[in-house]
C-alpha cells in the first residue's frame, strides 16, 4: 500500500521539506515542487498518485494548478492544503475537482487517515485496471456473454471447452442468476452441433399438464385445445442441443418419459402413433440441491445418472472476486449506451460497495442494480449514493439454518426487491406465479398493507 | 523497559569510540536526567545501537514558530545533525511542544536515513484523566518514542503489524498499546540495518 507516489507543491520550503520527511517515514515516495510550473514539469516527467497542493502560492495559484492537473492528469488525486480561515477557497477547490482538503496546521491523524484512504482507493483502482486487462485477454476466447477473469471462471471456461467436445448429457448446477443458460449456450456453440438449433425450455415455468405437450409435441385432436398438430421441443432440437432449465421441477412420470426418449432417441407425440426420431444433445440445469432431490425422491436416480454424465457447477457471484467489477463495468457500458446517458465509470466508494455486497441474486441481481443505478445516476460516474439501496441487504443466512427459514427469507426479500409484484418476483425466482403463490401461502407471506 | 545507567561522559573526557555507529542522546534545555538515561538505555538494549548520554545543549528557542508557541522540529533536526561525525547519530530530547509547519504536533521527528531525531516530552506526560501520567507510564512512552524515532534514522519506516513499535501512533492510547519490541519483519530489518 505504501507505493503511493506523492507530489508536494508548496512555496514554503519549510513546509515542503517537513512534509516530505514526515511522509517518507511511512514509506511513501515523495517529490517536492516549489510552484505551479515546477509541479507541471514533474507531472509531465512521471505519474503521481497524489498531489498535496497548497492553495496560496505566488504566480500560478493552487486553483489554476488544480485545473491544469485535472485537465492533463485526470487520474491523479489532488488534496488541497489551505491556511486557517480560507475554507471558502477549499470548498471552491473541491467543486473544481479536488478530492479533499486539509487545513494547516492539521492533526497528524487527519493526514495519515486521508493518505491511507486514498492509498486504498488507488489500490482498488489498480486492481480494477488489472482485472480489466485480464478481461480484455479473456474476451478473445469468445464465450458469448459469459464474462469472468476469476480463477473459478477460468476453470469453468476450460471445462466448457472439454465438455463441448464430448457429445454426452450435461447437468449444470448453480444458484439462481449465475448464468446456467449462458453456460449451456457456450457448450452448444463450442460443440460439433453448433450449426444446429439451441432449444431452451424452463420446466419450472410451464404447468405440469402442458409440459408433456411442450416437450414431445402433440397431434391434432390429442386434447381439447389441440386444434392443430404441434412440434415439441425435443423434435425442434434435432441435430442441436436441448436445454431443460429447472429440471428439478419436472414430475417423476415426465422423468420416465424423458429417460425413454433419451435411451431410444425417439418418442411419440402426445396423441400420436408415429415414432418420431430426434438426435439432440441434452443439457439440464437446476438451482436446487440435487442430492436433496434424490433423497426426497423428487428426482429419480436412474434419470439423474442419465442426465448428469458430465456435471458442472457455476460458482455464485460472491465467490468470483474481480468478476463483480468486470461485470458491473460491462453492464454499465451496455445500459449507459442503451439510454444514451454518458456515464463512464464507478467511483472508488461505489466499487467498494459493489465488492462488499452479498449478491444473493447473482449476475441477474447485478444487472438489475446497475440498470437502476444508471437510471438514477446524475454525474459522469456512478457513486455509492446511487447504489445506496444495496446497503439494506439482509445478512446471509447462517450455515445450518433450516431450509424452510432460508426459503421464506429469500422469497420475502425477492418480493420486497420487486415491490411485491408477484409476476416479477416469480420471474426472478425462476418459478411460475402459481408456485410462488403456493410458497407464499406455505410460509404465511402476505403483502404488507 | 531498561533503566540501567549508561556511559555518561563529558565531551573533553571522551575516549575514542569504536567504529560502530552509535547514538548520542542529548538534552535540549531543561530535561530530567532520568528521561535521558532511560532513552539511551532502551536504544542500546532494544534497538541494538550503542548509546551514550552527552552534555546538554541549550534550549532550541531558535525553532519557536511565531504565533504557535511550539517548536518546529525541522530546524532542531538540522542543528542536531550539523557537524555530526560519520558514525554518530543524535537523538535530542526536549520538554517543549514539537510540531511541524503543517502538523499541529508531533511526539517526535526524524531524518529517515539521516543523522538526527528529536522527541518531545511535552505530550507524553498526559495521563488518561487529563492529569499527569504516572512516572512509569511516562518513561515507557518516552522509551517507545525514542526507539521509534531513532529507528527511522537508520532507515526503518512505519509498520502495520499490530503492536509493533514501528506502528505510527495517532494518539497516546495507541502508543500505550504498542509493545516495547519490533515485530518479526521489523526485527529482521533492524538487525540488518544495525549491522551496517
Amino acid at each position: 500500500m505504501n507505493d503511493l507516489r506523492i507530489l508536494v507543491v508548496d512555496d514554503e520550503e519549510a513546509v515542503r521539506e517537513s512534509m516530505a520527511a514526515w511522509l517518507e517515514k511511512t514509506g511513501y515516495t515523495v517529490s517536492l515542487a516549489k510552484n505551479g510550473p515546477d509541479a507541471l514539469a514533474f507531472l509531465s516527467r512521471e505519474p503521481f498518485d497524489l498531489v498535496l497542493l497548497d492553495i496560496k502560492m505566488p504566480g500560478m495559484d493552487g486553483h489554476e494548478l488544480l485545473r491544469e492537473i485535472r485537465q492533463h492528469h485526470p487520474d491523479t488525486i489532488i488534496v488541497m492544503i489551505t491556511a486557517y480561515g480560507s475554507i471558502d477557497s477549499a470548498v471552491t477547490a473541491m467543486k473544481e475537482g479536488a478530492s479533499d482538503y486539509l487545513r494547516k496546521p492539521f492533526n497528524p491523524k487527519d493526514l495519515i487517515q486521508l493518505v491511507e484512504k486514498l492509498a486504498k482507493e488507488k489500490e482498488m483502482a489498480d486492481e480494477y485496471r488489472l482485472a480489466r486487462d485480464r478481461l480484455a485477454a479473456y474476451e478473445n476466447k469468445e464465450f458469448g456473454d459469459l464474462i469472468g477473469c476469476s480463477e473459478v471462471m477460468q476453470s469453468l471456461f476450460q471445462q466448457i471447452e472439454e465438455v463441448a467436445r464430448a457429445d454426452v448429457p450435461v447437468l449444470i448446477t448453480g444458484e439462481t442468476g449465475t448464468g446456467k443458460e449462458l453456460v449451456a449456450r457456450a457448450i452448444h456453440s463450442h460443440s460439433s452441433r453448433a450449426s444446429g438449433p439451441f432449444v431452451a425450455i424452463n420446466c419450472g415455468a410451464v404447468p405440469e399438464q402442458l409440459l408433456e405437450s411442450e416437450l414431445f409435441g402433440h397431434e391434432r385432436g390429442a386434447f381439447t385445445d389441440a386444434v392443430k398438430a404441434r412440434v415439441g421441443r425435443l423434435e425442434m432440437a434435432d441435430q442441436g442441443t436441448l436445454f431443460l432449465d429447472e429440471v428439478g421441477e419436472i414430475s417423476a412420470q415426465m422423468q420416465v418419459s424423458l429417460l425413454r426418449a433419451l435411451d431410444e432417441k425417439s418418442f411419440f407425440r402426445v396423441g400420436g402413433s408415429r415414432q418420431v426420431k430426434s438426435d439432440f444433445r441434452l443439457i439440464c440445469a437446476t438451482h436446487q440441491d440435487v442430492q436433496a432431490l434424490l433423497k426426497s425422491g423428487q428426482m429419480r436416480s436412474d434419470f439423474f445418472y442419465r442426465i448428469s454424465v458430465m456435471p458442472m457447477h457455476i460458482p455464485p457471484l460472491r465467490k468470483r472476486g474481480d468478476d463483480i467489477i468486470l461485470l458491473a463495468r460491462r453492464f454499465l457500458e451496455r445500459f449507459s449506451h442503451e439510454i444514451n446517458k454518458p456515464i463512464e465509470d464507478f467511483t472508488p466508494p461505489a466499487y467498494r460497495l459493489l465488492n462488499r455486497h452479498n449478491w444473493s441474486g447473482n449476475v441477474r441481481e447485478l444487472i438489475n442494480v446497475i440498470e437502476r443505478a444508471v437510471m438514477v445516476g446524475q454525474g459522469s460516474k456512478i457513486d455509492a449514493e446511487d447504489l445506496s439501496f444495496l446497503g439494506s441487504e439482509p445478512a446471509t443466512p447462517s450455515p445450518g439454518a433450516p431450509l424452510r427459514e432460508v426459503e421464506a427469507k429469500h422469497i420475502r426479500q425477492t418480493l420486497e426487491d420487486c415491490g411485491w409484484n408477484i409476476s416479477r418476483a416469480a420471474e426472478v425466482l425462476e418459478i411460475d406465479r402459481g408456485t410462488l403463490a403456493r410458497h407464499m401461502k406455505k410460509h404465511g407471506i402476505v403483502k404488507p398493507r | 523497559m531498561w533503566q540501567v545507567p549508561v556511559e555518561h561522559r563529558s565531551g573533553c573526557e571522551e575516549k575514542p569510540l569504536t567504529k560502530r555507529r552509535h547514538v548520542e542522546v542529548v538534552a535540549l534545555g531543561q530535561v530530567e536526567e532520568l528521561a535521558i538515561s532511560v532513552a539511551a538505555a532502551n536504544i542500546q538494549a532494544i534497538l541494538g545501537l550503542m548509546a551514550r548520554v552527552v552534555p546538554p545543549w541549550s534550549d532550541p528557542d531558535y525553532a519557536v514558530l511565531p504565533g504557535r508557541g511550539q517548536y518546529n522540529a525541522i530546524p532542531v533536526l538540522k542543528e542536531l545533525s550539523r557537524q555530526a561525525e560519520n558514525n554518530t547519530l543524535r537523538l535530542g530530547i526536549t520538554s517543549a511542544d514539537l510540531c511541524l509547519p503543517f502538523l499541529s504536533f508531533v511526539y517526535g521527528e526524524a531524518q529517515v536515513n539521516g543523522k538526527a531525531a528529536v522527541i518531545s516530552l511535552h505530550r507524553l506526560k498526559r495521563g488518561p484523566d487529563g492529569k499527569t501520567a504516572p512516572s512509569g507510564l511516562f518513561l515507557q512512552r518516552l522509551a517507545k518514542v525514542a526507539i521509534h524515532e531513532t529507528a527511522h534514522v537508520i532507515g526503518m519506516t512505519h509498520c502495520r503489524q499490530q503492536g509493533c513499535i514501528m506502528c505510527f501512533s495517532l494518539e497516546l492510547e495507541f502508543l500505550d498499546a504498542l509493545s516495547m519490541s519490533f515485530c518479526p519483519d521489523c526485527d529482521l530489518d533492524r538487525r540488518r540495518r544495525v549491522r551496517i
